[in-house]
């Protein structure tokens, strides 16, 4: 369920991935499922509302995250927002200071207390992920 | 070696224990090879070299499985400072020739490296045998696209794909258990099993049937 308010159906929900070898195989058409796990117990799963940005705005405050990190970004796993809040889970809005695009995915409460109910769901968002590569984010916004 | 074993191996850096170790290998292994498939590999020896390139390690050991396949062994030195501390394999068989299944089995060899590089818990001994084994009775079973990787939970992971919506997963944990997950367009059902020996059942065997005939319906 979405905040009808809040989500489109449609708008698309990145999930950030560091690993070079994630986004290989991203690329290659196979999103590894634990880009979408998060540790056992946690109910949220951190997301960028990508439609709700400019693509450079996104990128940057990504890189940054990543820079924090010491880590690389290499792209995200966007899934849209009914597939996001299908299955129990939910969406809703988190802004944070430096990301004001920030949302969460809510697992269901069995997710919460069994690890492979947590794999599940992970398993269905990564499944339904598409790629979306620097190259991409790198296009200049047409809208 | 044939003439072009014998230029991989010159452009192989100055390794002492290269000719002592690999020359045997080579003699022992190459009209073995000749007679199960009736031709010549061209790939086979240099793909081997290049795994001893990249992995720059002691052979630990060579020796034949009972279903014919072939294992080495490379253990990687834990003494060098930023070395990952455990060992990975080289796997050859004839029908293992196949690029996809090869492409698969080579990033299994790698898991180890890649868990210890992204800060996952190192996959048991028994998880990567599973693995293995299971991969290889997949693929035999359906001709899907796969792929392999270590988890932040410390398991092997089988990762079949038959396009957006539909997967099957089989999470090869440390212990030796298997948990199988598959999604068919959003529709959820997982199986657990102690024993990976067992598998593919009934469960894994419909679920992979279904992801062909999903791929089948979309072309």
């Amino acid at each position: 369920m979405t905040s009808a308010e809040d989500f489109a159906p449609s708008e698309n929900l990145g999930r950030s991935v560091f690993s070079s070898r994630q986004a290989k195989r991203a690329i290659r058409g196979i999103v590894p499922f634990h880009v979408f796990l998060e540790k056992e117990g946690e109910p949220l799963i951190s997301v960028d509302r990508l439609d709700k940005s400019k693509s450079q705005e996104a990128l940057q405050i990504a890189q940054s995250i990543a820079t924090s990190r010491d880590r690389t970004f290499y792209g995200w796993a966007a899934v849209t927002a009914d597939v996001a809040a299908s299955n129990g889970r939910r969406v809703t809005p988190s802004p944070q200071p430096g990301n004001p695009f920030h949302a969460d995915i809510v697992l269901p409460a069995p997710a919460i207390e069994d690890r492979d109910e947590q794999k599940q769901h992970a398993q269905e968002l990564a499944t339904e992920a598409q790629w979306r590569g620097l190259d991409e984010v790198r296009q200049p916004d047409i809208r | 070696m044939d003439a072009q074993v014998e230029s991989v191996a010159a452009s192989y850096p100055a390794n002492s224990s290269y000719k002592s170790a690999m020359d045997p290998l080579m003699e022992g292994f190459a009209p073995s090879w000749n007679q199960r498939t009736g031709e010549e590999d061209p790939d086979y020896e240099s793909s081997l070299l290049r795994w001893w390139k990249e992995t720059g390690e002691k052979l630990q050991a060579m020796y034949m499985e009972d279903d014919d396949s072939s294992v080495f062994e490379l253990d990687v030195d834990s003494s060098a400072a930023g070395s990952p501390p455990n060992k990975i394999w080289f796997i050859e068989t004839a029908w293992e020739r196949n690029q996809d299944l090869r492409a698969v089995l080579e990033d299994l060899c790698q898991a180890t490296r890649e868990a210890w590089e992204e800060g996952y818990p190192i996959p048991s001994d028994l998880a990567l045998a599973n693995a293995r084994f299971l991969l290889r009775a997949a693929f035999k079973y359906a001709r899907l696209r796969y792929e392999v990787y270590p988890t932040p939970d410390g398991e092997i992971a089988i990762d079949a794909s038959a396009g957006r919506g539909c997967s099957v997963l089989l999470l090869c944990e440390s212990e030796g258990g298997v948990l199988c997950l598959v999604n068919m367009n959003g529709k959820l059902r997982r199986a657990r099993f102690s024993d990976a020996l067992r598998l593919p059942d009934g469960f894994v065997c419909e679920a992979l049937d279904e992801m062909v005939l999903s791929e089948v319906t979309r072309t």
